[in-house]
């Protein structure tokens, strides 16, 4: 028997107000100038910054670009679908509409995860969320602190970039190139 | 969103225990009870036939069919059975007329009409078609050729809207 768990979903304008937070928290948020100097007496070059959503699977750390996530759902029951890839946990019920629940530990680790959150993808036609263990922060990051793989690199084709976190090397993760792989494998079925 | 010039439309709802199933009324056009028209089921066959009115129809196992496909194992008794006129659910008369041939005490099925199985407590319920979801495109295609052509959610329950003329067909290619 499922068992029935409390809802609870976090909005766009949530999603946001984190951000917003977790910019004045961010060691990169207030690090306008490099080495601790101020902006007075040098030229007016602000590098542009992007957002990601830091989350884990089981212990391992990656990122999503935020422009990707729509929300983060907490809670939802799964209801397993057949004629699935493995990886296809089921689907979660987002106000009413399906979203395919995805386990990226089984597509990047094969091993199958233990978890109730999800990042539902902004891409309202792909209607496709990732099951993560936690997010644990909203982040900006100056363009320059994020390595983008070249193709060769980029591993099962899963990532797109890396990114210096918490003295750690974070690979952010491509949602295009896993909707493909999805729609691929399913196409190839 | 499912767009329909009306809101609603008749679907037959069949509950399991931690799902449901629909099938759309327009699919079939009678039903007979078990112990009118009493079959056997064996092995692993989804396939047996009854007697209807004089008229031998071959029967699809739905039950089986969910049993064999979904998590949650049924093992619901069958109940009765619904009658579809193969062009109601978009098969082609071909495919029970070469199973009819192939097939050892099938030979005098109907080749324009099936029956399906379904459990004991299915009913027919107006559901809005506002409610119903196709599934994320990523698979939408894939789930639609197993025969699942959409879903519905009511409180902390999903119902699979099934198309039946495509889970038939595609039972029928397997023993083809």
């Amino acid at each position: 028997m499922k068992q029935k768990k409390k809802k609870t979903g976090i909005g766009n304008e949530d999603i946001i107000r984190d951000a917003e937070a977790a910019e004045e928290n961010s060691v990169y948020g207030t690090q306008q100038t490099p080495d601790g100097l101020d902006n007075e007496g040098l030229p007016d070059i602000v590098e542009n910054t992007i957002k990601f959503v830091i989350f884990t699977l089981d212990a391992s750390r990656y990122a999503i670009a935020g422009t990707d996530v729509l929300e983060i759902i907490i809670g939802n029951e799964i209801y397993p679908m057949p004629f699935m890839p493995a990886y296809i946990r089921g689907l979660i019920n987002r106000h009413g509409i399906p979203y395919a629940a995805a386990d990226l530990n089984l597509l990047f680790r094969n091993k199958k995860l233990d978890a109730d959150r999800y990042i539902v993808l902004r891409d309202d036609a792909a209607r496709l969320s990732f099951l993560v263990t936690a997010v644990e922060q909203i982040i900006s990051m100056p363009e320059s602190a994020v390595h983008t793989l070249a193709e060769s690199e980029a591993a099962h084709g899963y990532f797109s970039a890396t990114l210096r976190y918490l003295e750690e090397e974070v690979p952010v993760v491509d949602s295009i190139r896993i909707f493909k792989t999805i729609t691929n494998d399913f196409a190839q079925q | 969103m499912i767009s329909h010039s009306s809101n609603s439309s008749s679907f037959l709802h069949a509950g399991f225990r931690t799902f449901d199933f629909l099938i759309n009324r327009s699919q079939f056009f009678s039903s007979a009870s078990a112990g009118s028209a009493d079959t056997e089921f064996s092995g692993e066959s989804l396939f047996s036939h009854i007697t209807v009115s004089g008229v031998k129809l071959v029967v699809c196992n739905l039950i089986k069919w969910i049993d064999r496909n979904f998590t949650d194992q049924v093992k619901s008794p069958v109940h009765f059975y619904i009658i579809s006129d193969v062009q109601a659910i978009a098969l082609c008369s071909d495919d029970l007329a070469r199973y009819a041939l192939r097939k050892k005490g099938f030979s005098d099925i109907s080749t324009d009409k099936a029956a399906f199985s379904i459990p004991a407590n299915a009913e027919i319920k107006n559901t809005r078609l506002d409610n119903l979801r196709l599934m994320p495109r990523c698979f939408r295609a894939h789930t639609m050729q197993q025969g699942i052509a959409g879903c519905i959610f009511s409180g902390q329950r999903i119902g699979f809207w099934l198309d039946i003329g495509r889970i038939l067909h595609n039972a029928l290619e397997e023993k083809i």
